[in-house]
């Protein structure tokens, strides 16, 4: 057995392998020669640095050029999303509200592009779930402002009500704007508050609609910021969420 | 193609590879930022316009990978003929390789040794994969895969506080 082959056949050789004829040869190859045990060698000594290479996340506006460029591609041919493969069933309630969300990117450009359909929003919803890494896991609400100050820029307070369990926020794209999702947990499930800022946006009090899926979804803008309310709740709950936003000092 | 990759959407799989692609591309370009990220672009482009003329996902952004980066060539910075085998002795003495190192080290090696050594020493794909991908066969990957040891001789000589040239004697 040659050098080469003996490598080939090892390698990767932290990993485990049936251990055929073929790896015992190779075995006895590399005990028994110089080049290839330096060889091994400078990869163990490599390790460390090997890591280093493989975890140098790209910047976030880096990471959300190049889901846009997917999401053009898409467009641009005419696809609106790809067929994804089948999830579990408990994943239905979590899309029903990512439908719900579209609708509201749907409403947040609604007067100045009427042309634009709900398929797009779903290109949008690519890149959402794309930069998703953006985000945190906490039940702080402290944590969840301090996050949403650092990447949005503008101080947005979580709702505090009886029964709402922050569980995190992540980064969000709605129709190219960037905008986050603040996660609470209730005892019926999931509620996701949108908050997306734009500049020179009238108040307006939160008013409900209904998304093509039955799911509500309740909306209103405070301090140039675009909320959405979406989760299992009743109407009347998800509203009265809103007010205690609308109320809050 | 890792298994776990199969079955989802394209921006599925380039979200769960892109920091590595971003680390592959940081590797092919010597480290510098601007060109790395422009590098990634390209490749996830590429990558997207072959996934959506049917090809795999995982397997497109791998043929994209190789194609992109051996197509923006970049001179190898110094003599192409650079030999170096770190000794035993370098090997017990090192003070430490980091990752900048050893990128600034690549200038060093030509592109294909580059795009190899990342795909072999740093991703651990087998001889036989990477083969396959670069279209080269075993004896054309391990001479390819011979730079390493000059990069990590570079990257040990810029660790030792020498100028990242390290005479061969020749």
């Amino acid at each position: 057995m040659d050098c080469a082959h003996a490598r080939s056949v090892i390698w990767p050789p932290d990993r485990p392998k049936l251990a055929d004829a073929d790896l015992i040869a190779a075995q006895e190859h590399v005990t028994g020669c110089v080049s290839c045990r330096a060889h091994f060698e400078i990869d163990r000594v490599l390790d460390e640095a090997r890591k280093g290479l493989l975890a140098d996340p790209p910047r976030r506006e880096i990471r959300e050029r190049v889901f846009q460029a997917t999401a053009r591609g898409r467009s641009a041919r005419g696809i609106k999303r790809a067929k994804a493969p089948k999830r579990p069933a408990l994943v239905v309630m979590l899309g029903g509200v990512a439908v719900a969300g579209a609708v509201f990117a749907s409403q947040l450009v609604t007067a100045r592009s009427p042309d634009r359909h709900l398929g797009a929003a779903f290109v949008d919803d690519y890149v959402r779930l794309a930069v998703r890494e953006d985000h945190i896991v906490t039940s702080d609400s402290a944590e969840v402002r301090r996050f949403l100050l650092r990447e949005l820029g503008t101080t947005i307070i979580p709702i505090y009500a009886p029964g709402l369990r922050i569980a995190g926020a992540e980064v969000c794209l709605l129709r190219g704007r960037r905008g986050a999702m603040i996660r609470y947990d209730t005892d019926t499930g999931p509620v996701s508050h949108y908050v997306i800022p734009r500049a020179g946006a009238d108040d307006r009090p939160p008013e409900l609609t209904s998304s093509p899926t039955g799911m509500t979804l309740v909306t209103w803008v405070t301090n140039a910021i675009e909320h959405a309310l979406v989760g299992p709740l009743s109407p009347a709950d998800l509203l009265a969420m809103a007010h205690l936003e609308t109320q809050a000092p | 193609m890792h298994w776990f990759d199969s079955g989802f959407v394209f921006e599925e799989v380039l979200s769960r590879r892109l920091t590595g692609l971003h680390g592959f591309a940081l590797f092919v370009t010597g480290g510098r930022p601007d060109r790395a990220e422009a590098l990634l672009l390209d490749v996830v482009e590429r990558a997207f316009e072959r996934h959506l003329d049917g090809e795999d996902a995982a397997a497109a952004l791998d043929r994209s990978l190789v194609t992109e980066a051996v197509r923006a060539p970049e001179p190898v910075t110094s003599s192409s003929n650079y030999q170096f085998r770190p000794t035993p002795g370098d090997l017990r003495t090192i003070p430490s390789i980091e990752p900048a190192m050893l990128r600034r080290a690549t200038l060093k090696i030509p592109l294909p040794a580059r795009v190899a050594i990342w795909l072999v020493v740093v991703e651990r794909r087998t001889y036989t994969e990477v083969g396959d991908l670069l279209g080269v066969d075993r004896d054309g990957l391990c001479t390819l895969l011979a730079w390493r040891d000059a990069m990590v001789g570079l990257a040990l000589a810029e660790a030792r506080g020498h100028d990242g040239h390290v005479s061969t004697g020749s």
